[in-house]
């Protein structure tokens, strides 16, 4: 049986970044552009835990693609 | 015996010229070339050693050079047990029989959106969309906002006409009272600029396009990408736009969503229940994007999300999202 060729892809370099990372709308961005800023002094209550859920989770999917 | 094991939440998915490997957790994916992904499907849990004795020595670097890479982006490792590490179920399912609805308004909408959202909280409904076309008076967005109190809802999202009215520290005021607001956009503003809370948690978007009626919708575009385990799995089973969706247009239509033409009655006269129950209502929750034209052959297609109403062909059910100018023959966007 012949052997396989493992072909190369020539997209592996240059395409490991994520474009959806610096648009607004997207879900991720959102969430990351919260994360990766320096944590608060916060106090931590049940109504700040319950708005850090609204606000961090949020829906898992754009409901419309309006814009 | 070691293998190369992806993380469970690390799925490839295959498209016609090129794939991509989603990692569910982080919330990114990379490209990855078909051969690779044909690697990883076909040689799941093989050694190494296995690996390179069905390919010519030629193809060795290269395979190390991919795996390398594979490691190096947190997608998988080298293991001894790889039956220690079981994959994923992409099984789906929710609680709720509406997850995310819609409500379109303008000048002149007749019906009670209150109600509406009532409506929607007695189905425990995580998500509420609502656009404003016209401009609407604080006094009204308060007692619409109002019936969210202590509801089901986890994230909401309101689109409102520009006007002077809707300044900055009112964004804020209105995202910090209530605290499901998961962002605001005010279209049609003669400036663009992004407003956020001293502790970022509320955001707000002017955007200078304007917003007439829900024909805006349905864009199919890489800042929708939402590589999540959630969509990945409701994408495998159901449409992941119109799934556990419902809508009431500007006239008071009951809709999976408010560009679609089929109405399944006014609200004024029949209740989002009555709606749902009818035959038909759910008809279009079953079409997977491994069903549909072009989609199919598309490495995004379980972390973009599908249209439905505006297709290449009205005529066909499974005909590609009109405004998606993607190809992925040619791995290019128009």
């Amino acid at each position: 049986m012949s052997k396989k060729t493992f072909k190369p892809c020539e997209v592996l370099k240059e395409c490991t970044g994520n474009l959806f990372k610096e648009l607004p709308l997207s879900v991720n961005a959102m969430e990351e552009e919260k994360l990766k800023k320096e944590p608060k002094k916060v106090f931590s209550t049940i109504k700040s835990t319950y708005q850090k859920m609204y606000k961090l989770h949020g829906f898992h999917k754009p409901i419309s693609q309006i814009f | 015996m070691t293998c190369f094991k992806l993380y469970s939440a690390c799925v490839p998915v295959k498209g016609a010229s090129r794939s991509i490997i989603c990692n569910l957790e982080k919330g990114n994916f990379n490209y990855i070339p078909n051969t690779l992904c044909d690697v990883l499907v076909e040689y799941k849990n093989c050694s190494i050693d296995i690996i390179k004795g069905d390919f010519d020595e030629s193809s060795h670097a290269e395979l190390d050079k991919h795996f390398s890479f594979l490691i190096e982006n947190g997608f998988g490792f080298w293991y001894d047990k790889p039956e220690e590490f079981p994959d994923m179920q992409l099984d789906w399912d929710h609680s709720s029989p509406i997850t995310n609805a819609i409500i379109d308004v303008n000048d002149s909408s007749k019906y009670d959106i209150s109600e509406v959202i009532r409506q929607l909280d007695d189905f425990r409904c995580e998500a509420l969309q609502l656009r404003f076309f016209n401009v609407i008076s604080i006094e009204e967005i308060n007692q619409i906002l109002s019936t969210t109190y202590e509801s089901n809802f986890m994230s909401i999202e309101l689109y409102l006409k520009y006007h002077p009215i809707y300044s900055d520290s009112f964004l804020k005021d209105l995202c910090k009272k209530y605290e499901r607001i998961r962002f605001v956009i005010v279209h049609s503003s003669p400036e663009e600029k992004i407003v956020s809370s001293d502790d970022d948690y509320y955001y707000a978007w002017y955007d200078k396009t304007e917003l007439k009626d829900e024909s805006h919708c349905g864009n199919i575009s890489r800042k929708y990408f939402s590589p999540n385990i959630l969509l990945f799995t409701e994408s495998q089973h159901f449409n992941n736009c119109l799934n556990r969706k419902i809508s009431v247009d500007k006239e008071g239509n009951i809709k999976n969503c408010p560009s679609m033409l089929t109405s399944f009655g006014k609200i004024q006269h029949t209740s989002l229940k009555e709606a749902l129950e009818k035959p038909g209502f759910k008809n279009n929750w079953t079409i997977r994007k491994d069903e549909i034209e072009v989609c199919k052959d598309c490495e995004f297609r379980y972390i973009c999300t599908d249209c439905r109403a505006y297709t290449s062909n009205p005529k066909d059910k499974y005909a590609k999202p009109a405004k998606c100018t993607y190809d992925p023959y040619t791995a290019t966007w128009a």
